[in-house]
């Protein structure tokens, strides 16, 4: 099973459409994506998850690596989660305190931070330290 | 009891598989829909980890899944051949994970084992 990536400019911000499952066979894919479009200059990044129904930490750590260099550059990652079984991957591993995440692409395109609903503290594999 | 052994070789593209076999078994046992997701991620992290482990130590044998339900209890048991001191692979977010999704984890070695209670 393929990952189906697709970017695109919309608002300012280079959107990267993400679809399928991301595993440790598939995030390169993702990694090549996110990698091509930081690398074209893009600093203002929203990875739009609507369409992927799992994520393991091998894909958090490809989005861990390109808020690194996203930031370095000044610029911001947003991401789009609506599925819950995909946010609460991030809840547990704290990195919704880290990236922002949001439930719908326009509302990562209007910069709302924070409105995906906040975690329970108690669920987080990190305890809260992110 | 009812169950199933499922053998991979230590390729990415095989963790999906684990994933799809464990999830249908949880689900033809009777784990709630949440439960699915757990045993959904923590399986492809505990297979994925024993993945990693396999290439990490250039190993080509097959990494074992045993499902079994026994009782209430519904047992995944990855066994991977990574024990002959292999290079440190960067697990520590995986196996946090496995901790936080599944009841109950162990770990002994190369062999990983996560449980789930069924509803009475």
């Amino acid at each position: 099973m393929e990952l189906d990536v697709t970017t695109r400019q919309e608002s300012g911000c280079t959107v990267v459409a993400v679809a399928g499952e991301v595993d440790v066979y598939t995030a390169p894919t993702l990694d090549q994506a996110l990698s091509a479009t930081i690398a074209d200059g893009c600093t203002c990044v929203v990875v739009d998850l609507t369409g992927v129904d799992f994520l393991d930490s091998t894909g958090l750590s490809v989005l861990v690596k390109a808020l690194k260099r996203i930031r370095e550059a000044d610029g911001s990652l947003d991401v789009v989660v609506s599925a819950d079984r995909v946010a609460k991957v991030f809840r547990l591993t704290g990195l919704d305190k880290v990236i922002p995440l949001h439930a719908a692409l326009v509302d990562a395109l209007e910069g709302d931070r924070a409105d995906v609903p906040a975690a329970n503290d108690d669920e987080s594999i990190t305890g809260g330290e992110a | 009891m009812s169950g199933a052994t499922l053998t991979i070789p230590p390729l990415a593209e095989h963790v999906r598989v684990a994933r799809v076999v464990a999830v249908a078994a949880a689900r033809r046992i009777g784990l709630a829909p949440e439960q699915l997701d757990d045993v959904r991620l923590a399986v492809g992290e505990a297979v994925s980890r024993a993945v990693s482990r396999h290439l990490a130590g250039n190993l080509v044998r097959d990494i074992s899944i045993d499902i079994t339900e026994v009782g209430s209890e519904f047992t995944i048991v990855i066994t991977d051949h990574g024990d002959a001191g292999l290079p440190e692979t960067d697990d520590g977010v995986a196996l946090a994970l496995i901790r936080a999704l599944a009841p109950q984890m162990q770990l002994h070695g190369s062999v990983l084992t996560v449980s789930w209670a069924t509803a009475a």
